[in-house]
């Protein structure tokens, strides 16, 4: 469910307590809180578990200018080195010779005040070398982006305007072979590559299962609105990186993992026994979402916390808005359970994640407003029936019944999809329940 | 009463003026609405017309500004939100198209609008009313702890430590807590104190809008020495039908929000609507904006007519009930029909000034453009409120510029306006009045 849903959620649980929409009425704003409480398991995952989550290896394509923030960071010659090859950097300095060039190549030196490099450009980026820098000769200072490489000469930059893939396809693979052999959840952090402009490099991450091979594609320069540039797709022959793992990998989304703008994604490789007894590496995404947070029993322990600061400032109603809070965090649980992912619903007493109910799941838009419009009809109806005379002269049922209609119009379809679909379920679940983190993602980065 | 054939000439002649002037930079149909209904008598001797002049008015500036703010970056706060998107698409070359999108939107807003007025709304105003009015204060504070609370942090991931990535990240919402509280504390001095005299009245909000909303993109075009490539006039646009449809439902549904409940902005009622209804992408949003300003604007004006009703809402309606307060049910359905009758020559003036604001800027050198824009907007400001509302302005401006350098949300100006509001509905006014050391006097402008 979207943000608004769940924070309309906690305060539809506020709606409930007369004393409460007293306070409301009389000025008395405290009650707001509860819709804090209806949000607060996403702000904790997204706005602090986040950040704090441990890192086993950053994949940074193309490391940012510490100061301007975009790609490419302009290092010096003295800081290329091999554990930085295929990412994309500048350099800057003199060119002292120009060791060949030919109609479609040219290989030139490059000095600044640390070293000095070879850096090359060739066929299509040649052609766009000659058009941004024209003929070059030795005594000419430029700035040239591009990735690191090294042959049977040494390192050297070659020309370019992205990464090569084969950096993040390595990387990758390294990191689902170091879970297997470590029986522990490795997580990847991967970069975005966001350019001058505000706008990013587009690049997709498949996981091809029977060749046991990660595949890395480079895509064109988007918004961050995902719209793609024309004419800003690489060459060929940087357009692909691959590379193999050791163990057998397990990718429970059948799409590539596109990444462009906003941040990157965590990403957790965990080995695992499958019901056949071969173990594999599963893919987790975003493995710091939907732990402890979205628990029942998170939702007691943040209202009881609730309690003291209520007391110390002297507010009437206590035990009503520490119960509507923990009802409005218990909603978001509810809500969230509604999907494919589910919850480790009641820890310590329950340890995994209990799978979720998948109702509509092909309606994900319908079922969001379905809910928001139930949280919007409680409200209603309650501030009705604590209000005399009432605005709304109808019976507390057919009230509610008028107002749910639409709720229950959607949820009866939602219902019907789900029992469609569940035929599906044993084999596609996680790929839905990673699809559905996925979104959650894209939703509330979106904002 | 007046005739059929009256009410189609006041709202051609308010759609005219529209039209006319809504393409301006910095010119708000309210300020202007203001300036003509002070020098033009007619309004005087003829008080029914003055209603379908101004809704004929806001409908064509509902339409029309969007250009400013799609071509050069100026816009209102009910715009702020669009921005981001339609700058995306102008640096494609595809402005054009996102002005088209918007007027999808609005065109749908539009019937939505009227189609919802002439069936539901009458019915279920006066108990909406009855029901919500003791309770906005708590919806406008949820709405707007909702904005902090829902902000996605940008920055930080690249940080070493967890700590480090936590602190950095944090201090954009910080910063978004210190332009809301800025611009609100501007906001409450500007509506409080004599500062901008009693003369300026109508007007004394736009210098701060100006600031927070328009002028800090317009200076960020010339210091980033923005270029625009050539423009695609072409009659085109790439969305889906089901993207169109999503788009003008939670924008019309979020503009009502806002037309419903006083101080809700339109572009609060669009994050709530764009929630509720899960729009994604930028062809979707820009649509939904389209709708929702028409909602936000022209719905709230038009709940005026409401014979069941008769709501206030919006700096429009208090200008027009000032005058004269429609009371019957055939001015209503007059209302109805000068909305589309208006909507429809709006729309048709859009496109054409369109494509020609796009030919022209691609001609023209976008950075002096802007500093052309910069004077203008600084010229209105002085000849709307003086002196006062140049310094208002500038410290506007700089607060809008810190929402820029926080990288956090522009929409946390709109703390000029809530956050006096607030304190206003809570009974505070006073004590932080007293606070600042403000005394009966200053009030007065004394």
């Amino acid at each position: 469910m979207r943000g608004w849903t769940h924070f309309l959620s906690g305060l539809a649980m506020a709606s409930f307590f007369p004393e409460l929409l007293a306070d409301l009425r009389m000025g008395i704003l405290l009650p707001v809180i509860t819709g804090v409480y209806g949000y607060l398991p996403d702000f904790i995952d997204f706005k602090i578990r986040r950040f704090l989550w441990k890192r086993d290896y950053i994949v940074d394509p193309a490391p940012w200018d510490p100061k301007l923030k975009i790609a490419p960071m302009t290092i010096k010659v003295k800081d290329v080195r091999e554990d930085k090859r295929y990412q994309f950097y500048a350099l800057e300095g003199v060119v002292t010779s120009v060791l060949s060039e030919s109609n479609d190549r040219i290989i030139f030196k490059l000095r600044d005040d640390t070293g000095e490099i070879r850096v090359e450009a060739f066929m299509d980026d040649y052609i766009r070398f000659k058009k941004i820098y024209g003929d070059i000769k030795p005594g000419d200072k430029i700035r040239v982006p591009g990735y690191i490489d090294i042959d049977n000469e040494g390192l050297k930059l070659v020309f370019s305007d992205a990464p090569h893939p084969q950096y993040i396809a390595s990387m990758i693979a390294k990191a689902i072979d170091e879970a297997y052999e470590s029986g522990r959840m490795i997580t990847v952090k991967v970069f975005n590559i966001r350019m001058s402009g505000d706008i990013y490099r587009r690049f997709l991450i498949h996981y091809d299962m029977p060749t046991r091979s990660i595949k890395v594609y480079i895509g064109p320069l988007v918004t961050t609105g995902g719209v793609p540039i024309k004419g800003t797709e690489v060459p060929e022959y940087r357009r692909v990186g691959e590379a193999q793992t050791k163990y057998p990998f397990l990718k429970t989304y059948p799409r590539p993992t596109v990444i462009d703008a906003f941040s990157g994604p965590e990403i957790g490789y965990q080995k695992t026994k499958l019901p056949d007894g071969r173990e594999v590496v599963e893919e987790v995404f975003i493995p710091w979402h939907r732990g402890f947070s979205h628990s029942f029993t998170a939702g007691i322990l943040f209202a009881l916390l609730l309690a003291p600061i209520l007391y110390l400032i002297n507010y009437h109603h206590i035990w009503q808005l520490v119960i509507a809070s923990m009802l409005g965090y218990w909603m978001h649980v509810i809500e969230d359970q509604l999907g494919f992912m589910g919850n480790n619903l009641l820890p310590p007493l329950t340890k995994k994640r209990i799978p979720g109910l998948m109702l509509g799941p092909n309606i994900y838009t319908g079922m969001n407003f379905a809910t928001s419009w139930l949280m919007i009809s409680l409200i209603t109806w309650n501030i009705n029936r604590f209000t005399t005379p009432r605005p709304v002269p109808l019976s507390d049922p057919v009230f509610l019944l008028i107002l749910l209609i639409p709720t229950i119009v959607i949820y009866s379809y939602g219902v019907w999809d789900s029992i469609k679909f569940r035929r599906l379920y044993k084999v596609y679940w996680k790929y839905y329940a990673t699809l559905e983190a996925l979104n959650e993602e894209e939703l509330i980065g979106g904002i | 009463m007046l005739s059929p054939y009256e009410v189609v000439m006041w709202t051609l002649l308010g759609t005219g003026f529209g039209v006319l002037l809504s393409w301006i930079p910095g010119f708000h149909i309210y300020n202007l609405m203001a300036l003509i209904m002070i020098t033009y008598p007619v309004f005087m001797e003829v008080p029914e017309s003055f209603p379908f002049f101004a809704l004929g008015a806001l409908v064509a500036f509902v339409y029309l500004s969007i250009l400013p703010s799609v071509y050069l970056s100026v816009a209102d706060e009910s715009l702020i939100l669009m921005l981001f998107p339609t700058q995306r698409y102008l640096v494609l070359g595809r402005g054009h198209e996102a002005v088209w999108l918007s007027l999808l939107g609005a065109v749908g807003g539009s019937i939505i609008l009227v189609i919802l007025g002439l069936t539901v709304i009458p019915v279920i105003l006066p108990p909406l009313y009855l029901l919500f009015s003791p309770y906005i204060t708590w919806i406008l504070l949820a709405i707007v702890v909702f904005m902090f609370l829902s902000e996605w942090l940008k920055a930080g991931d690249r940080e070493k430590t967890p700590s480090r990535r936590l602190w950095v990240a944090w201090q954009q919402s910080l910063g978004g807590i210190f332009v809301f509280l800025a611009a609100g504390l501007l906001g409450f001095f500007v509506m409080n104190t004599g500062f901008v005299p009693a003369k300026f009245a109508y007007v004394r909000l736009t210098p701060m809008f100006i600031g927070f909303f328009g002028m800090p993109w317009v200076l960020q075009n010339i210091l980033s020495r923005r270029h625009i490539p050539r423009q695609d006039t072409r009659d085109k646009i790439e969305a889906s039908m089901f993207g169109i449809a999503n788009g003008t439902i939670a924008g019309a549904f979020g503009g009502y929000i806002a037309a419903f409940f006083p101080i809700v902005t339109g572009g609060m009622g669009a994050l709530v609507a764009g929630h509720m209804a899960s729009s994604r992408g930028d062809d979707v949003f820009i649509v939904s904006q389209g709708a929702n300003r028409v909602l936000y604007y022209v719905g709230a004006f038009f709940l005026l007519f409401v014979p069941t009703a008769r709501l206030t809402r919006g700096a429009g309606a208090w200008l027009v009930s000032s005058i004269y307060t429609p009371k019957t049910w055939i001015e209503f359905y007059y209302a109805a029909g000068a909305i589309l009758l208006a909507a429809g020559i709006s729309f048709i003036s859009t496109i054409y000034m369109s494509k020609l604001l796009a030919r022209i800027l691609t001609q023209m050198n976008y950075v002096k453009l802007s500093y052309v824009v910069a004077v203008l907007l600084a010229i209105i400001t002085y000849l709307l409120a003086d002196i006062p509302g140049l310094i208002v302005l500038a410290v506007a401006t700089i607060i809008g510029l810190a929402s820029v350098v926080f990288n956090t949300r522009r929409s946390y100006c709109l703390g000029g306006l809530i956050f006096p509001v607030l304190i206003s509905m809570t009974g505070q006014t006073g004590t932080l009045l007293q606070f600042f050391g403000l005394t009966p006097q200053a009030l007065m402008g004394g």
